[in-house]
């Protein structure tokens, strides 16, 4: 009777452990993937929006020559070269009416206009201070006759 | 055996467990991925930098290879405002590519990053071939391309060269035809008119042209230039050459600005010129001729004789203002009048100097009708004894009474004639003999008097001839009498002669031997059927004239109607005659009526008038001869409708029209002012007998011409010889139009045309004539709206038109001198043939020209980028 007792006593004490083992192991396991998940759909994201933010300093907008009262569609270029008192503007358009109008939803950005020599010239929007996510767009254009990059940064 | 059984079947349970468990670990393990953004990142950056270099200028590029090369002049200021790319592409096609290279190294060292970056080049002479670059592309797997198509290069073709354009600044000569026009009649005396003449000019020939009523003398500044008699009249005109290069003498008699010239008639009649032109071709340097852009002045000719001048005036735009100066002495009565519109008369035979200014013709006249459009003058004078004569429309019938008593002398009593006798006789007519009672002369009348049939054969034929004396005037004969049973001899048996009681007839006809000879052959019969000759009369009126044309009938008679019509069927013979004459007048028929001797049945004969006052007596033969001449001269006068005057009798010559008589217009312009080098010249068509598609017709002369394409028409006038009639009606067409556009319609002014100006040039509307075309033309005169008469196969089209004197860039040379040969050999090409001009009077605008889209091309410029 013991010995049968004894038997199923070991039956279920290894049959509990195992299952315990691999109860924890896929919980950790469905943890990391759903965590993991959420990080790269957010840095796609950003990441998208980032880009987009980067076109709009580099198209012309609607009108082509846009002001603040009758802007349609953002663009801050004309003729190929960013356009300096389209970029003047964003102060007065604001920082989040710009972001509620081009889609930049939950996050933030922060957008330079940087020389050759990485000597910044322009800058609009919130610099990223400890950013869980970001992301990054650097682009090529013309500032008031010189080569300039673009940097955009979208985070959170 | 049993315990391992279970044991091995727990075994199996919990592999199971185990395994479902891991492939649950796999199902769970949904985890996403993140996206590739490394081509992403590669493609803009190959945007940018073709965008970049395509847009930045080689002097905003932070270059040192660049500053050299423009430091040692390399690089010119053209080549610094080129595009990075411009200049690395046009460095490189010109065998520069190591300079291309280092200047895209230059740029990429600052633009290029982390990335790896090949610019190429594809042309249709060349495979792809790199300009630079920065890494070894041998084992790259992804890379983003951009791509621009450049056209203006090619492998060996130079990126720069010399292009010029020029411009025509002065000419080394041009002949010029200047046009002084008459009008569509001018008249009647001598004529003096002004011509005007650039002061450069030098009168090369003078050619005349013009329907002129009779020789003249020419005297130019007051010299004898020639006399020159008519060799055609009417609708063709008659042209002679003053001078020209073969006889130069009388050319020198023109001075260079102001010419009075002096058509002095060398007889007293037919002083006239119905339409004409003087043309003085001079050579000039200038380029056009200085104009009123919005005015226009018309200088009546002046005339010495009798003013009766025919002409018009033209408003090349929307008329706004008029004024008119009439300086004349007339001994009648002057009127003027403007379309329809009689706006001044005057009986003064002092002399008049008359404004009509703008306040009062704009009252008078409707300015938007008279608006680009040919408008009819006529300044004239009002009747006095002049007795008109010209084209006449008239067809009349002589209705002449053949009945026994004519046979009898003028002088007897009624009833008995003792140099006459009834008796039976014979006579031959047709190839047959026929016998029977007539009255026949038995004796000669007694001195001074003749028989009536020979009184009203001269009356006949004095009317014929004043009838005729009009061109276009028809006349036709109706004989009456009674018929008569008599015997023909030829075929042995009775007959009736005459049974339509008419003893002959002549149908209308212009030939006046006809008529004469018809009237001597008139012999005397038996009874008096006026109903008879009315009605063949009536008949031959309603086949063979028309409503256009003024009819009437001219009935004579000496006795009583006695013969009865059924035509009219009253039952009496007299009223059969009196209801005849009614239905003629009915008919638009003038009846006239004469009762000659004392047996005229004058109650009858004045019912069978129109009128009571047409009716006339004569009981003598110089009164018949009178009245038939009164007749036929009302008829005449009442026949005629066109531009010309006869004078008769005691008038006075002494009248003058002074040619600074003047009509001035100004309007709103519709001419463009001359484009700078454009040259103007004076054209004329062949005549239109000479053109293509020439057709004549009753209503019009029509023909087609064509304009170079390299002329531009600003200025068109169709010349329409008239003669004494209205040029009434001009239609053009132009090119591949459908549909013909009239531009002149005299009747839009009124139906009666003899107190309306005619013109001699009706103007065209430029817009009617393309260039490079075929454009067509009708022209058509009348005495009225629906009386005409044709056109003149002397009609032509003169028109003024500008000759571009530019021409714009062209090839390109390698050297400055070459372009500018070739602008002015292109503008020389363009205008010779019309002017004379050499390279010294041409300007050249020459240019140096590199990367013009045009020039080479195309050719496929890649910018290749991947990741380091």
């Amino acid at each position: 009777m013991s010995t049968k007792g004894q038997v199923l006593s070991y039956d279920f004490l290894t049959a509990s452990v195992i299952f315990v083992l691999l109860a924890v192991l896929v919980f950790s396991f469905y943890r990391y993937t759903v965590f993991k998940n959420s990080e790269i759909e957010k840095i796609n994201e950003i990441t998208d929006i980032s880009f987009t933010l980067s076109e709009i300093w580099l198209k012309e907008g609607t009108p082509v020559f846009w002001g603040t009262e009758n802007v349609l569609d953002f663009g801050f270029s004309n003729y190929d070269r960013l356009n300096q008192t389209k970029l003047d503007f964003l102060k007065n358009i604001g920082y989040d009416t710009f972001k509620k109008k081009n889609g930049v939803g939950e996050y933030e950005f922060y957008m330079e206009i940087v020389n050759s020599s990485n000597s910044k010239i322009f800058s609009f929007g919130v610099y990223p201070e400890e950013p869980e996510y970001i992301s990054k767009s650097r682009r090529l254009g013309i500032l008031n006759s010189s080569l300039v990059f673009i940097n955009t940064l979208v985070w959170q | 055996m049993k315990k391992g059984f279970i044991f091995t079947l727990d075994a199996i349970i919990g592999l199971t467990i185990t395994i479902a468990i891991i492939l649950s670990f796999n199902f769970l393990k949904t985890e996403m991925e993140y996206r590739n953004y490394r081509y992403q990142k590669a493609t803009y950056r190959a945007q940018d930098i073709m965008r970049v270099i395509s847009t930045l200028r080689a002097n905003e590029m932070n270059s040192e290879k660049i500053n050299e090369l423009a430091s040692q002049g390399f690089l010119t200021k053209d080549d610094l405002e080129k595009s990075v790319l411009d200049l690395v592409t046009s460095l490189f096609y010109s065998g520069n590519k190591t300079l291309a290279e280092d200047i895209l190294k230059d740029f990429f060292s600052q633009a290029a990053e982390n990335f790896c970056v090949e610019v190429s080049v594809l042309s249709s002479s060349l495979d792809s071939e790199p300009i630079y670059i920065s890494c070894d592309p041998s084992d790259v797997e992804e890379y983003a391309v951009s791509s621009r198509i450049e056209t203006g290069y090619d492998l060996g073709k130079p990126t720069k060269g010399y292009m010029s354009r020029a411009f025509l600044n002065k000419i080394r000569g041009k002949m010029y035809d200047h046009y002084y026009y008459f009008g569509g009649y001018i008249g009647d005396g001598n004529i003096t008119f002004n011509v005007s003449l650039p002061q450069n000019s030098s009168v090369k020939s003078v050619l005349m042209e013009m329907d002129a009523g009779s020789t003249f003398n020419l005297y130019v500044n007051g010299v004898y230039s020639g006399t020159y008699q008519p060799y055609r009249t009417g609708l063709e005109p008659s042209s002679w050459f003053v001078c020209n290069l073969t006889f130069p003498s009388y050319c020198t008699h023109f001075d260079k600005k102001n010419n009075t010239i002096n058509i002095n008639f060398t007889s007293n009649s037919n002083n006239y010129i119905g339409g004409g032109y003087i043309k003085i071709t001079y050579e000039t340097s200038e380029l056009s001729l200085p104009s009123s852009l919005n005015q226009s002045i018309y200088y009546f000719p002046g005339v010495s004789g009798i003013i009766n001048l025919y002409s018009s005036f033209y408003s090349p735009g929307q008329l706004k203002f008029m004024e008119t100066y009439l300086h004349f002495r007339n001994n009648y009565t002057t009127f003027f009048t403007i379309g329809n519109k009689t706006l001044y008369r005057t009986n003064s035979t002092s002399e008049q100097k008359v404004k009509l200014n703008n306040t009062y013709l704009s009252s008078q006249l409707n300015y938007t009708f008279y608006s680009g459009k040919t408008v009819p003058v006529k300044l004239g004078t009002e009747a006095f004894q002049i007795m008109v004569s010209g084209f006449g429309i008239g067809d009349s019938i002589l209705v002449t009474d053949l009945s026994g008593s004519m046979k009898w002398c003028s002088n007897e009593p009624p009833g008995e004639d003792p140099h006459s006798s009834y008796e039976w006789t014979t006579w031959v007519s047709g190839g047959s003999t026929y016998g029977g009672w007539r009255w026949v002369a038995k004796s000669n009348c007694d001195p001074g008097y003749e028989r009536k049939i020979d009184i009203a054969k001269r009356a006949n034929s004095l009317f014929i001839n004043t009838i005729m004396n009009t061109s276009g005037n028809r006349l036709g004969l109706s004989d009456y009498t009674g018929s008569q049973t008599v015997y023909n001899y030829t075929r042995g048996r009775w007959v009736t002669m005459f049974p339509d009681n008419m003893a002959g007839y002549l149908n209308l006809t212009n030939n006046s031997i006809t008529l004469h000879n018809h009237n001597n052959q008139m012999d005397t019969w038996w009874g008096t059927c006026i109903c008879c000759g009315i009605n063949k009369a009536r008949e031959m009126l309603a086949q063979q004239s028309n409503s256009q044309r003024k009819k009437s009938i001219v009935l004579m008679s000496d006795g009583e109607a006695n013969i009865r019509c059924s035509q009219q069927g009253t039952g009496n013979a007299k009223s059969d005659a009196i209801l005849a004459g009614q239905q003629a007048c009915q008919e638009n028929i003038t009846v006239y009526t004469v009762g000659y001797g004392n047996e005229a049945d004058e109650n009858t004969l004045k019912q069978i008038a129109c009128n009571s006052s047409y009716y006339y007596n004569s009981t003598n033969v110089d009164n018949l001869i009178n009245i038939y001449q009164q007749i036929a001269e009302e008829i005449s006068k009442g026949s005629f409708e066109s531009q010309t005057i006869n004078v008769t009798g005691n008038v006075s010559m002494q009248n003058i029209l002074y040619p600074d008589s003047y009509i001035l217009v100004g309007f709103e312009p519709e001419i463009n002012p001359f484009d700078y080098g454009e040259v103007e010249l004076t054209k004329e068509t062949s005549i239109i007998s000479n053109m293509t598609d020439y057709n004549s017709t009753r209503e019009y002369v029509e023909g087609s011409y064509y304009i170079p394409p390299e002329l531009k028409v600003v200025d068109a006038k169709t010349i329409s010889y008239s003669s004494e009639f209205w040029t009434d009606k001009v239609s053009v067409k132009r090119g591949n139009a459908s549909s013909w556009s009239t531009v002149y319609n005299l009747s839009s002014y009124g139906e009666d045309y003899l107190f309306m100006g005619d013109p001699f040039i009706v103007h065209i509307p430029s817009n009617s004539i393309e260039s490079g075309a075929k454009n067509y033309i009708k022209i058509g005169t009348g005495l009225s709206p629906k009386n005409y008469t044709g056109g003149s196969p002397y009609d032509r089209v003169i028109y003024k038109v500008r000759l571009k004197g530019s021409v714009g860039y062209g090839e390109v040379f390698n050297n400055s001198e070459d372009a500018v040969y070739d602008a002015n050999q292109r503008l020389i090409n363009q205008v010779s043939g019309y002017v004379n001009v050499s390279v010294e009077d041409i300007q050249v605008e020459n240019q140096t020209i590199s990367g013009i889209q045009w020039l080479w091309g195309p050719s496929l410029l890649r910018v290749i980028v991947w990741e380091k």
